[in-house]
């Protein structure tokens, strides 16, 4: 890809869009279905994500001559646990009510694969300024459809979304709090974003 | 003995990494398109979970509790995996060149799924 062509909206768009790291690229799945819960949730996680991976991408890109070429995984892996481990310790001080409910997906979000495909096809490869920008469209990107699919199950399972009721406790279907729940509307998800696309997946 | 073996069939069954915690889910989805590379990852992320949870729980129990320093956890953990991702393939490399070939996209992959056992 050259430079020229390779401008900030290119790096945008393709975060939000063309390769959103959830429906195209299939990364980071393992939060996505787990964590979207509730809106609320999925809207943490997906600001916590977007956050680790932004000062990855730019540490990454910012230390390129530094990390040498055979071991680069080895050092996305001590940035990203860093950032990772700073952003827990935030979240425990200043929420610790979130911090407690999401549990285990926060130390994970340092092998959360969409921070590995960055790093390795766009930061380690472009300057610190494109990779920043790399790293706002995807983690947006990531950050929406979470939230999408967090509120969706949350309507769904307990009639609310971001704690406001909009369908009666009655009429609740609670099948998609659950595990399976979640990958069947992921599925419908990624179908109706293939229609919209057109054809298949490239 | 018989601990033992509920604690497996928990761990296999009930508490089910895939199917009920939803955990590794990206190496699951990507790689399982037919089955040669599904049991290719299948062997990888079982040697790289095994050995290291042999590894990182003493780390966790005699080190990081010792000393207080249970939040460098994450960090310490995945330096101690990713040591022993290359440590493999450099067997490997050495054994066959073929099974190199095999299994030298996979191991990274299952890196980065083995993690939550130690931490949990």
């Amino acid at each position: 890809m050259k430079e020229k062509k390779d401008n900030i909206f290119r790096r945008l768009y393709y975060g939000l869009w063309k390769e959103n790291p959830i429906l195209v690229l299939c990364l980071g799945l393992c939060p996505t279905l787990a964590v979207s819960t509730t809106a609320a949730y999925a809207l943490t996680m997906g600001a916590f994500t977007t956050a680790v991976l932004i000062l990855t991408n730019v540490f990454v890109s910012a230390l390129k001559k530094i990390i040498p070429k055979e071991q680069r995984l080895l050092g996305y892996l001590l940035l990203a646990a860093s950032f990772t481990v700073a952003g827990q310790l935030f979240l425990k001080a200043y929420f610790p009510d979130f911090s407690e409910a999401l549990g285990i997906f926060i130390p994970l979000t340092a092998v959360n694969g969409v921070i590995y495909d960055r790093a390795e096809r766009c930061a380690y490869v472009s300057n610190p300024g494109l990779a920043l920008f790399d790293g706002i469209g995807t983690g947006i990107g990531y950050t929406f459809i979470i939230t999408l699919l967090g509120a969706i199950r949350e309507i769904i399972a307990f009639g609310t979304i971001f704690g406001i009721r909009l369908i009666p406790a009655d009429y609740t279907i609670s099948f998609t709090a659950l595990a399976p729940g979640a990958c069947i509307i992921l599925a419908f998800i990624m179908a109706l974003a293939n229609k919209i696309r057109g054809g298949h997946r490239s | 003995m018989t601990k033992l073996f509920y604690a497996a069939i928990i761990a296999a069954f009930v508490n089910n990494l895939v199917l009920t915690q939803s955990l590794g889910m990206d190496s699951f989805i990507r790689n399982s398109k037919d089955l040669a590379t599904s049991v290719r990852i299948a062997v990888s992320v079982l040697i790289v979970t095994v050995v290291s949870s042999l590894i990182t729980w003493p780390i966790g129990r005699y080190v990081l509790d010792k000393l207080q320093i249970s939040f460098l956890s994450t960090i310490l953990f995945l330096l101690v995996e990713a040591a022993l991702v290359w440590f493999v393939l450099f067997v490997m490399k050495k054994i066959s060149v073929h099974l190199y070939d095999h299994y030298k996209e996979l191991l990274p992959w299952s890196l980065l799924t083995a993690q939550f056992l130690e931490l949990s």
